[in-house]
């Protein structure tokens, strides 16, 4: 068990981080390196760079295509997303020695968990979406899910000094093995969906860049 | 011929050829598009949209098929799922090693089947695409699984056949000889004189033009009002233009090739740039062709070097919209005086941007225009798209109407219009048939017939 645990906490976060940065270095090169397509825009599309990056902050922010065109997954999908930007801000203020690092973990979790299980449950109320779903569909769903559930469970504002000395450990290279079993297993599951991120689609946060800026939106007119 | 997956057939036995093994072809055709070098032109948006639907069904929510029956086979991302299942199962680690945890499957000669039939439903109007949160473009993947379907030989005979190779056999696809055009073009000067009481002489194949106006050819027979109005107006003008004769090489806007098939594409592309260069015009201008002015516009931008294409291209709507504002043209509303509204062609539209002047021409010429609702970016494919206007086998009008044209016919419906304006000759072949299919007491009117009608003179 100890060797496992060196494992998980030691060793994988920095094959986890290098498979991950490799992982999106190999798939965006491919779409970087791709030949320039033929016009395929779709009219209108905004125009300036202010205006896109405009839209694009909406689209990251409210999911305003999900709130015009399909409000049934929109609320799951925001609570979803929220929670995974929520947890990103608390582990930056977190490893930063910021405050309110608990609150935005805390609350990242509850909306992950809540957003990933309203969105497997609308995924198998609607004929029409569990038609089109594959076993991968409901599994990163339900791993996304778990990381929420187990970070709650492992009672994150008590762990919160060790895992800021864990976290601090590891950007030094000089991980805390100290750590308790309780973060154990959100850390393992985070990690291995991190591993399955750019080998996924649940890489189309950096695809959309390009769906948006190299085909969706032309050239200024 | 046996039905596949309902009581449509639009690929006859003659094309589909269901009784040959194809699935080892269509593998090798689709491992070759997916080269970033032998399908360059959308190997981009091709590859991201089969590596990243989210399954969201966004798509679904705004397709206007999906929406009409809810029946699962038209679902947006049931239809590209037909491609994605093969190019996982056959062209991806995860989907070759655990093909039933991404939903991975063989390709069957069954399944192709269905594939090829189930890809000539959509009309690639990508009013999904439009609304898609990751921007996917499940219309993309039905275009690519197109090309694939031709480079194995399966492409719709009033496509390729009848539409691209006759073309460039006989300059149009209509299959008109120069003799027969010119009769053609002497029959509508005698009914412009008729109807309109003056001699106007339409210019043919003159070289060193300003403008070059090159009409869907099928216009011609079909909406010769298009053809008349747009002579009219060029007339009225006063500008230096002429109409050519396939005498001069090509004399048909349409290029069926944005279908199926990017060599057909090209082909037909190169003999009208050609054309035009024979004839010295300084703009081609295109008619009322929604695909025509797309591929024109557009497509042709990355394909041909700029400076092999030496001539502007415009479409007929922006010329009429010009001469309106600078006075070129008067036009009197009150000529107009029936309730018109106006359907916003997908590729006029979505695809190409011309939303403001269609209305402008419109609100100039017509004493009460009135929208229809939803429009443009969210108009609805009235279902002539992609051809289909011109596919009748296999019960292929009924689909048509039932799965598109209801919701256009509901949609004029609700608005009380009594002319419905239409710019593209796909969308006035499928609303011929809308306004007949459902008993519409409306009729339908090109914009060049509705302005020429409002002429000053």
């Amino acid at each position: 068990m100890n060797a496992v645990k060196y494992f998980v906490t030691d060793l994988m976060p920095y094959m986890t981080a290098a498979i991950f940065l490799l992982g999106f270095y190999w798939k965006i090169r491919k779409w970087a390196k791709s030949p320039r397509n033929l016009h395929w825009e779709l009219f209108p599309y905004p125009q300036s760079n202010a205006e896109q990056i405009g839209e694009l902050i909406v689209e990251v922010v409210i999911l305003h295509s999900l709130f015009l065109h399909n409000r049934k997954i929109w609320l799951p999908s925001l609570a979803m997303h929220w929670g995974i930007y929520h947890g990103l801000i608390g582990l930056l203020l977190l490893t930063a020695g910021l405050p309110r690092s608990v609150l935005f973990g805390f609350a990242g979790a509850v909306l992950l968990t809540l957003g990933a299980l309203g969105l497997i449950i609308v995924r198998l109320s609607f004929k029409e979406l569990r038609s089109i779903s594959a076993p991968q569909d409901y599994i990163q769903l339900v791993m996304l899910a778990a990381i929420g559930l187990t970070t709650l469970t492992s009672n994150i504002p008590v762990q919160y000094l060790v895992l800021k000395d864990y976290i601090r450990g590891l950007a030094s290279f000089n991980p805390d093995t100290a750590i308790n079993s309780a973060i154990f297993l959100p850390l393992l599951l985070l990690q291995i969906f991190i591993l399955y991120m750019p080998f996924s689609r649940m890489s189309h946060f950096a695809a959309k860049y390009f769906t948006y800026h190299k085909v969706k939106w032309g050239e200024p007119q | 011929m046996n039905k596949l997956f309902d009581e449509y057939r639009v690929l006859s036995d003659r094309i589909l050829k269901p009784q040959d093994e194809r699935v080892p072809s269509f593998l090798k055709a689709m491992e070759s598009s997916l080269s970033s070098q032998d399908n360059w032109t959308f190997y981009l948006p091709y590859l991201l949209s089969l590596e990243n639907c989210m399954k969201c069904g966004t798509c679904a929510e705004v397709c206007p098929v999906y929406q009409e029956k809810k029946e699962q086979i038209y679902h947006p991302v049931q239809r590209a799922d037909m491609l994605r299942k093969i190019y996982q199962r056959y062209f991806t680690f995860t989907g070759r090693h655990l093909p039933f945890l991404v939903g991975a499957e063989d390709l069957t000669e069954a399944k192709l089947n269905e594939l090829a039939e189930s890809f000539y439903r959509c009309t690639v109007c990508r009013r999904c695409a439009y609304v898609c949160p990751v921007a996917i473009d499940n219309g993309l993947l039905v275009r690519e699984g197109r090309k694939i379907l031709d480079a194995i030989g399966i492409a719709p005979d009033e496509l390729k056949e009848k539409g691209t190779q006759l073309q460039l056999k006989m300059g149009n696809a209509t299959g008109a000889a120069t003799p027969a055009f010119k009769n053609m073009i002497e029959f509508l000067e005698e009914d412009i004189e008729d109807t309109r009481g003056y001699e106007l002489e339409i210019p043919v194949d003159k070289e060193g033009s300003n403008f070059l106006l090159m009409h869907n050819a099928g216009d011609y027979m079909a909406f010769s009002e298009t053809v008349m109005g747009a002579a009219e107006v060029f007339n009225a003008a006063g500008v230096d233009w002429t109409l050519n004769s396939p005498d001069t090489g090509v004399n048909d806007a349409v290029n069926y090739g944005l279908f199926f098939s990017d060599v057909e594409f090209t082909e037909v592309i190169k003999a009208q740039i050609e054309t035009t260069k024979k004839l010295g015009a300084d703009t081609l201008v295109i008619g009322e062709c929604g695909h025509a002015y797309e591929a024109m516009k557009y497509l042709v931008q990355r394909l041909i070097p700029k400076e092999e294409r030496p001539f502007e291209v415009k479409s007929i709507l922006e010329l009429m919209d010009e001469w309106i504002k600078q006075g070129r043209i008067k036009v009197d509303p009150s000529k107009n005086p029936d309730p018109v509204t106006y359907h916003d062609a997908c590729k006029y539209g979505r695809l190409s941007g011309l939303y403001e002047q269609p209305r402008r021409i419109l609100e100039a010429s017509c004493l009460d225009f009135r929208e229809m609702y939803p429009n443009r970016e969210m108009s609805y494919c009235c279902g002539g798209g992609s051809g289909f206007a011109i596919m009748e086998k296999g019960d292929f009008k009924k689909f048509r109407m039932e799965y598109y044209g209801k919701v256009k016919a509901a949609q004029i419906k609700d608005n009380g219009a009594q002319v419905v304006a239409l710019a593209c000759s796909n969308c006035k072949g499928q609303f011929r048939d809308i306004i007949n299919h459902f008993n519409l007491p409306v009729r339908y009117a090109g914009i060049s017939e509705l302005v020429a009608n409002a002429l000053v003179r």
